[in-house]
């Protein structure tokens, strides 16, 4: 008999609601398997001591029926980059490591006031900075496919864990792919929101013009479950949109034109993803779908221009680590210009430092036009572009990474595992919502993703799109 | 490329000691050899809408004292501590 920790969102719910298992029982599934994984997948940095009670709560919940969503009851892991009252919040960073926030991000607020049970906070790369989840202090995390081999970043731990049901749902943060490639890797479904539909206060920033909370489910209908919860307007984000997001679920390919990006397709990509891309566009189109071609030229350089700005808004943002307020404090500072320097010098990651550096640089006196101005307006150019070809289609396909997988045994070369992320950072400077979903698998057994991309705050149509697919030919529960 | 390490992490505040350096400079010149030719837009602006903010109003704390200094690696009186930062 299937575990309860291997069940869907929407599985469970429905055991939940006839009473054929309580919440208390599903966490305590989830539990057992995340802590039987834990050694060798490294999802989690730090269990919820409360998850036992917030499951209390929503059987009451359940048994009162009052208050009752489709996440009472459902154990759902959380990127150790969003503030949770209470409960540690590390940023995988020695900078963060005993850091505990005083109040809740505001998708914390919406998950536990639907009665939702966070089982912990999970294993990412330092301050979100990274594609593999190895550039944390608490060691990588692990693919559920095959060992030495990443679960993707930065959101692995998160991924991880929904995959291999140490949690059932999971979210994490994506600013240039970071919830997408996971997803892609791990062989679930992730989705990155159009930029502004969901609240960002009490995600820790790392470049806030790019920076999304996105939800991981093992199939569409989950992912969606997880996100209409955390979606909406706050006023405690100024970047929030006032718009309705919610709509029902339908499969919708019949008749949806699907853009393919021309510069994307002569891409490198490995034969093995291009094989499953080629295959899933095939299944789209033998289900009603129209197949268009798009010139969106500036994806080309969408990779230097996402790592000025993002590097530019890190190094500003990150200036708030000083060793005075929180985080670590060096202990051998004599003057206040010295605890600046050692606390962060101790208390930053090698990458977190390069980005810094490279920010730090691309906004100096002298060079801020040749780097950040050039490549803001690079920016603008490839919104338009995006608009232009969302004149002749109504979503934009294309692989979420060039390789299924990314091995740790192998040296990668810094400017290559950048530029591996040609495929997911231009909708992430165009602010567009995008879905990683399996296609296929590699020889070797790793999953592949397809990214849907949607028009901004045209969620519903991402999401219709990606259910569709998983119902005509999507490879959802074949790992 | 003339890169100026020293005064990179200077303004970011970081340490680089000797032995860093020359690895720092390597890393640091990959990656701005490969944003730097980033296409010339120079007769193009960049058309990014203001934000809407709202009215900045006074309003009480939602956070007691005790809950804002309660990371604080050190404090003295209910205050953040820093090093002496005048000389005697």
């Amino acid at each position: 008999m299937m575990s309860l920790c291997d069940k869907t969102a929407a599985e469970l719910h429905d055991m939940l609601m006839k009473r054929q298992c309580s919440a208390k029982e599903v966490l305590e599934d989830v539990v057992k398997r995340a802590e039987s994984v834990q050694r060798k997948l490294n999802c989690y940095i730090t269990y919820n001591e409360n998850s036992l009670k917030q499951a209390e709560e929503a059987d009451r919940m359940l048994a009162a029926g009052e208050g009752v969503t489709m996440l009472t009851g459902i154990p759902i892991a959380v990127k150790d980059n969003i503030s949770t009252k209470g409960l540690r919040t590390t940023c995988a960073s020695k900078m963060l490591e005993k850091y505990i926030p005083p109040y809740d991000a505001t998708v914390i607020e919406r998950l536990k006031a639907a009665g939702a049970v966070i089982t912990g906070k999970t294993n990412m790369d330092e301050f979100a900075m990274g594609s593999a989840s190895d550039t944390g202090i608490f060691g990588r995390v692990v693919n559920p496919i095959k060992e030495g081999f990443s679960a993707g970043g930065s959101s692995g731990g998160s991924a991880a864990a929904a995959a291999s049901g140490a949690a059932v749902l999971a979210l994490g943060s994506d600013t240039g792919g970071s919830v997408r490639q996971p997803a892609s890797f791990c062989g679930i479904v992730g989705f990155c929101p159009s930029y502004g539909s969901v609240s960002r206060y009490g995600l820790i920033a790392f470049a806030s013009s790019l920076d999304r909370i996105g939800s991981f489910g093992k199939n569409v209908s989950d992912t969606y479950f997880l996100h209409n919860i955390i979606n909406g307007y706050d006023a405690k984000d100024v970047t929030s949109v006032r718009k309705n997001f919610s709509s029902e679920l339908k499969d919708t390919l019949n008749g949806t034109r699907i853009g393919i990006p021309k510069e994307i397709f002569d891409s490198y990509m490995s034969e093995e993803v291009e094989g499953c891309i080629s295959n899933a566009l095939r299944i789209m189109e033998k289900s009603g779908a129209k197949l268009v071609t798009v010139s969106i030229p500036s994806v080309r350089d969408a990779v230097k221009a996402y790592y000025i700005i993002s590097s530019a808004e890190a190094s500003s943002n990150l200036a708030r680590y000083d060793g005075v307020r929180y985080g670590h404090r060096s202990a051998d500072a004599s003057d206040i210009s010295e605890l600046y320097k050692k606390s962060r010098t101790e208390g930053f990651g090698v990458e977190v430092k390069r980005r810094i550096m490279l920010g730090t640089f691309a906004l100096s006196e002298g060079y801020s036009d040749a780097y950040y101005k050039r490549a803001a307006v690079l920016r603008s150019r490839l919104c338009r572009e995006y608009d232009e070809a969302f004149q002749h289609c109504d979503i934009i396909a294309s692989p979420v990474y060039p390789d299924a997988s990314i091995s740790f045994s192998e040296p990668h070369k810094l400017t290559d595992l950048y530029s591996a992320d040609i495929f997911t950072v231009p909708s992430s400077l165009a602010e567009l919502p995008a879905i990683s979903i399996p296609c296929g698998k590699s020889n070797d057994g790793f999953p592949v993703g397809l990214q849907l991309i949607g028009r901004k705050y045209d969620d519903g149509t991402v999401f219709n799109t990606a259910y569709g697919f998983e119902l005509s030919g999507g490879t959802y529960g074949q790992y | 490329m003339d890169i100026n390490i020293k005064r990179i992490a200077e303004l970011a505040k970081l340490e680089i000691n000797e032995d860093e350096s020359q690895k720092i400079f390597a890393e640091m010149a990959e990656m701005i050899n490969m944003v730097s030719d980033l296409p010339e837009l120079c007769n193009e602006q960049c058309d990014t809408p203001g934000m809407e903010l709202r009215e900045d109003e006074v309003c009480p704390s939602v956070y007691s004292r005790d809950e804002l200094l309660m990371n604080a690696p050190e404090t003295y009186n209910g205050c953040f501590s820093v090093p002496r930062t005048v000389k005697q």
